[in-house]
């Protein structure tokens, strides 16, 4: 094995040598060259209706398919927000999902997945998955002896076959729901609604839902992992600065000359998104990068640019500097559209390159010329995504970058940042969907984090929802008032949430915990009741998001019948919301509730099925007929709501780690809290991710963990050779919050001193046990992931 | 298959999400791990541009190369592994006595054996697809569109729309390595 790679290793090298120059890596068999015009290929853009080689090869698929005894199921992945068309290859004889394919007659993907879709049929057939529902006969914090581990980590717990998990029995559905909802409802009588909490995770696409029957229930707690951390940020800077049209979230890569990513790694996270930047690079557009790693991103870059973890600000606000001084903005856009452009002007005014440069490292000169290819060229765009809402500062890296689109004038032109409208849908999103005013101010008041995290508690939310740290430490020490029991739907929360041990500890103190899940998880198995939910190949749904494309809304199709009794999450709350009294704000099933969003459209689901996609042509310029709903109706470079809220109305510039105050956090061991900050000399993020996962999914499937068997943490080739760390090393990751430990990968490229790992592994290797919190962003209680300060061992060196 | 095909890889596309090595595992249902395609990746020294990467960061998918003279086969003292009428690599698993040297023999760490049977898993450019009227796995799959089959003679069918000048091809079988050629400008030969 070992040898093959050497080989295949030496071969890589001679075709790049190859491919360099004539006369390099000639030694062996002689190479045929062939000067390769340029031609055209199918744009990435998405037309409205398939060519006809897509719809030969569609019918192709479809021949080779009846002949293999299958039918096709087409329909969409939901193994991440993306939402790529995919083909369900389903045998006839026994309605098994034997294969998923990418559907090349699709518009949006033309026929590409990736590799977590492309094995999503696990997703069924994983022995792990739970298939009844489940009740507690062991005490709480005991743990089930004897379970095989699952290959990603010795502490994860996975039980195969039909076999019940060891301490717990079946019960039914019946049984589950009454339990949950007598529990629940008592917890409402002796303690108020606010004793219970409503926790999510990431959107397996009904996740609004859920936050309606939150809001029905009276429920002020309700939150999730993400949010603070992941697009909530994006969305209160879309509300102050553009009056919540989202512009900054979409990029128009068809028709774009300069994309400038910020901070994230499409190649691995959004891979669609990844080939429209290639393609815009390919047809000549200029790429630049910032990233500390030279990610498979940056790898493509024209300019890649290695600032300081966490400088993200510092440096879009150094970029500023350069386009107002070099009177590179946009002057038309400015005077009619924005207000506060000559407070940003003195704001900016001492942030020159050279002092930008001590605040990011990145070169002067790179800062300068960076800048004005962004402003000059026309039009550009900024390419942003979860790293931005992950800052210490969040909310403001987000205004950053949104002031860069809007006084470059790049906001809603072709090649710019783009407003993506719905399909004529109904949407999810909305306050008015979930309820957000059914509940009372004096209760709403009452939410955990509501006086200090207005931004993320309060009406500007997307979600008014609790402050995740404070609602666990009010679990934990019943100040002010007793958190008592938890509903989780999709979220492992035991895992994926920051200051882990800490959570944990607040989940056991629960005397109520259910949990909804595909998998006996380690945040379900501390729970009372388990639900099975079923995956997105046992559910239809109807996908409207900006992250699955420009100008389409996807329908996915049931493809499988639900493993199990397990069903869709979707139908387990709206049952819920029935024997809580509710049923008259929701709907029968799932089923009835896509028939109301799609009203509008004059479709029904299952008319919608047929259709497949939703089309509406890209609009530019929306802003010309309908302004901006800020208080000024203009752009709000200088922000007035945000000053409303006691939050600075401009960016101030990164935090520093060193400028922060006395932890707060009691996550702290007293022989941790000892150690002078210090110790803890190396740049640290948690920003890092594999395309084989998302979040804590897919590591009992055997297809992607055999891709990416171990946590990973990237460390400067220098600085782990000063510590003696080789690669593949166990690297144990100490800060004074809590340490994980994962396998070193070095990376020459890294910054300096600068540690970055990647998250979603439970047991030791979950760097979220790293994670304190010391500190929170302003006006919205980010839990800081960037920027960050650590301090690494070797693990044979490491206790 | 065809007969005039070649398999093309644009270094300029591929940013080494190993998608291609899923998609052939699972197509091949030869288990996790499996892939007959695996990507290498490649490092410019001291961070110089190198074919596919200007920062010098590239990745160099290698499957079975279809070699005009391939040594596997010469290898195989049971003949079989030989090459075909096409010109492709075939394999008759009758003949197969799991001996490895054919695994051995590749030059560039194109052969696996499988872990049951100990026969050789390589790449038929899916074959069976292809004559379907279907893209292999990996080249309908990969979300870069690194990968293209193409009719020979035909290089233009394997560019792309690009604003950045021709690419070249470098290849010692029927598999093509494009590039843009980053980096011929600023490198001296040898």
């Amino acid at each position: 094995m070992e040898q093959a790679r050497e080989k295949r290793k030496r071969f890589a090298a001679q075709v790049c040598g190859g491919l360099a120059g004539p006369t390099m890596g000639g030694a062996e068999p002689a190479p045929r060259f062939a000067a390769v015009e340029p031609a055209s290929r199918p744009a990435a853009r998405e037309t409205d209706e398939p060519s006809a080689s897509a719809r030969f090869l569609f019918e192709a698929t479809r021949r080779a398919a009846e002949a293999e005894g299958l039918e096709i199921i087409p329909t969409c992945c939901f193994s991440c927000n993306t939402a790529c068309e995919v083909l369900a290859f389903r045998e006839k004889a026994t309605g098994r999902i034997v294969k998923i394919e990418g559907d090349p007659s699709s518009p949006v993907t033309h026929g590409v997945a990736c590799a977590k879709g492309l094995a999503a049929a696990d997703l069924l057939y994983n022995p792990g998955r739970i298939k009844r529902p489940l009740k507690r006969i062991e005490p709480r914090g005991a743990k089930p002896a004897a379970c095989p581990a699952s290959p990603a980590s010795p502490t994860s717990q996975d039980f195969s076959g039909e076999a019940v998990p060891p301490g717990w029995k079946e019960i039914s559905w019946d049984e589950a729901l009454e339990e949950i909802t007598s529990r629940l409802l008592k917890y409402r009588e002796t303690d108020g609604a606010k004793s219970i909490a409503f926790l999510e995770g990431t959107r397996r696409g009904w996740s609004r839902v859920y936050s309606r029957l939150a809001n029905a229930f009276g429920a002020p707690n309700h939150g999730a992992a993400g949010w603070a951390q992941c697009l909530w940020p994006r969305l209160v800077d879309c509300k102050v600065t553009f009056g919540g049209a989202q512009y900054p979230e979409s990029c128009d890569f068809a028709n774009t000359n300069c994309v400038i990513v910020w901070g994230s790694n499409p190649a691995a996270t959004w891979p669609l998104q990844g080939a429209a930047i290639m393609d815009a690079a390919e047809r000549g557009a200029k790429l630049i990068v910032i990233d500390p790693r030279l990610s498979e991103t940056a790898a493509k870059a024209d300019t890649w640019l290695r600032l300081k973890p966490g400088s993200d600000t510092d440096l879009a606000l150094g970029f500023l500097h350069v386009i107002i001084a070099e009177n590179l903005y946009d002057r038309d856009f400015v005077e009619n559209w924005t207000v506060g452009f000559e407070e940003l002007r003195s704001h900016v005014a001492w942030r020159t390159p050279e002092i930008t440069e001590k605040l990011t490292e990145v070169s002067a000169a790179a800062i300068r010329e960076a800048a004005i290819a962004f402003a000059a060229t026309k039009h550009a765009c900024i390419s942003r995504c979860v790293s931005v809402d992950q800052t210490a500062d969040s909310v403001q890296t987000c205004r950053a970058l949104s002031i860069l689109i809007a006084v470059t004038g790049n906001l809603d032109v072709p090649g710019g940042n783009i407003l993506v409208s719905g399909r004529g849908e109904r949407s999810q999103n909305s306050h008015e969907f979930i309820l957000a005013d059914t509940i009372p101010l004096e209760i709403q008041r009452e939410r955990c984090g509501y006086e200090r995290f207005p931004l993320l508690c309060g009406e500007l939310s997307s979600v008014p929802s609790a402050h995740m740290p404070s609602l666990w430490r009010t679990v934990l020490t019943g100040d002010p008032y007793p958190i008592k029991a938890a509903l989780i739907f999709g979220s492992n929360a035991a895992v994926s949430y920051t200051n882990t041990n800490v959570v944990t500890q607040a989940m056991e103190k629960l005397e109520f915990l259910a949990v909804c899940d595909l998998f006996m998880t380690p945040t379900a198995q501390m729970a009372d009741i388990v639900l099975p939910a079923s995956s997105w190949l046992e559910r239809d749904n109807v996908i409207s998001s900006f992250q699955t494309s420009l100008d389409y809304s996807v329908i996915q199709r049931k493809c499988s019948e639900p493993i199990g009794e397990s069903r869709s999450d979707v139908d387990i709350v709206c049952e819920l919301a029935r024997r809580m009294g509710l049923g008259d704000l929701f709907w029968k099933d799932s089923e009835a509730l896509y028939d109301y969003l799609l009203a509008p459209t004059g479709l029904s689901l299952r008319q919608a099925i047929e259709k497949r996609r939703l089309h509406a042509p890209l609009k530019y310029g929306n802003y010309l007929k309908s302004g901006f709903k800020t208080p000024s109706g203009k752009v709000e470079l200088f922000s007035s709501v945000l000053a409303s809220k006691s939050c600075a109305p401009l960016p101030p510039g990164s935090p520093r780690p060193k400028e922060e105050g006395k932890p707060e956090a009691e996550g702290q061991s007293k022989e941790a809290g000892k150690l002078g900050d210090a110790e803890y000399s190396l740049d640290f993020s948690t920003g890092a991710r594999s395309i084989f996962f998302r979040h804590t999914e897919n590591r009992r499937n055997p297809w992607l963990i055999s891709q990416n068997p171990h946590p990973t943490v990237y460390i400067n080739t220098e600085t782990a050779a000063s510590l003696g760390i080789a690669e593949g090393d166990l690297v144990e990751v100490q800060t004074p919050a809590g340490s994980a430990r994962l396998h070193a990968k070095l990376e020459r490229d890294l910054a300096l001193n600068f540690v970055e790992a990647v998250p979603g592994w439970d047991g030791e290797g979950n760097i979220n046990r790293a994670l304190g919190w010391e500190r929170f962003a302003e006006g919205i209680g980010t839990v800081p992931m960037r920027g960050l300060k650590c301090r690494i061992k070797k693990v044979s060196d490491a206790s | 298959m065809p007969a005039n095909t070649t398999f093309a890889i644009d270094l300029d596309r591929c940013w080494g999400c190993g998608t291609c090595e899923v998609a052939c595992a699972l197509e091949k249902k030869s288990g996790p791990g499996t892939g007959r395609i695996k990507i290498e990746e490649v490092r410019g020294k001291n961070g110089e541009a190198i074919p596919g990467s200007l920062q010098g960061r590239g990745f160099v998918p290698i499957l079975c190369q279809q070699c005009e003279d391939p040594a596997c086969a010469a290898a195989c003292p049971a003949g079989a592994l030989s090459r075909d009428a096409a010109g492709f690599l075939a394999f008759d698993a009758e003949l197969c006595l799991s001996c490895g040297l054919c695994e051995s023999a590749c030059p560039y760490g194109a052969i696996q054996l499988a872990a049951d049977s100990g026969q050789p898993l390589r790449c038929d450019q899916c074959a069976s697809r292809q004559s379907a009227g279907l893209l292999p796995a990996c080249v309908q799959h990969c979300p870069g569109k690194a990968l293209a089959i193409v009719a020979e003679g035909k290089e233009a069918d394997r560019g792309t729309e690009s604003g950045r000048g021709p690419k070249r091809a470098w290849s010692i079988g029927r598999v093509d390595y494009l590039s843009r050629g980053i980096g011929l400008s600023d490198r001296s030969p040898g």
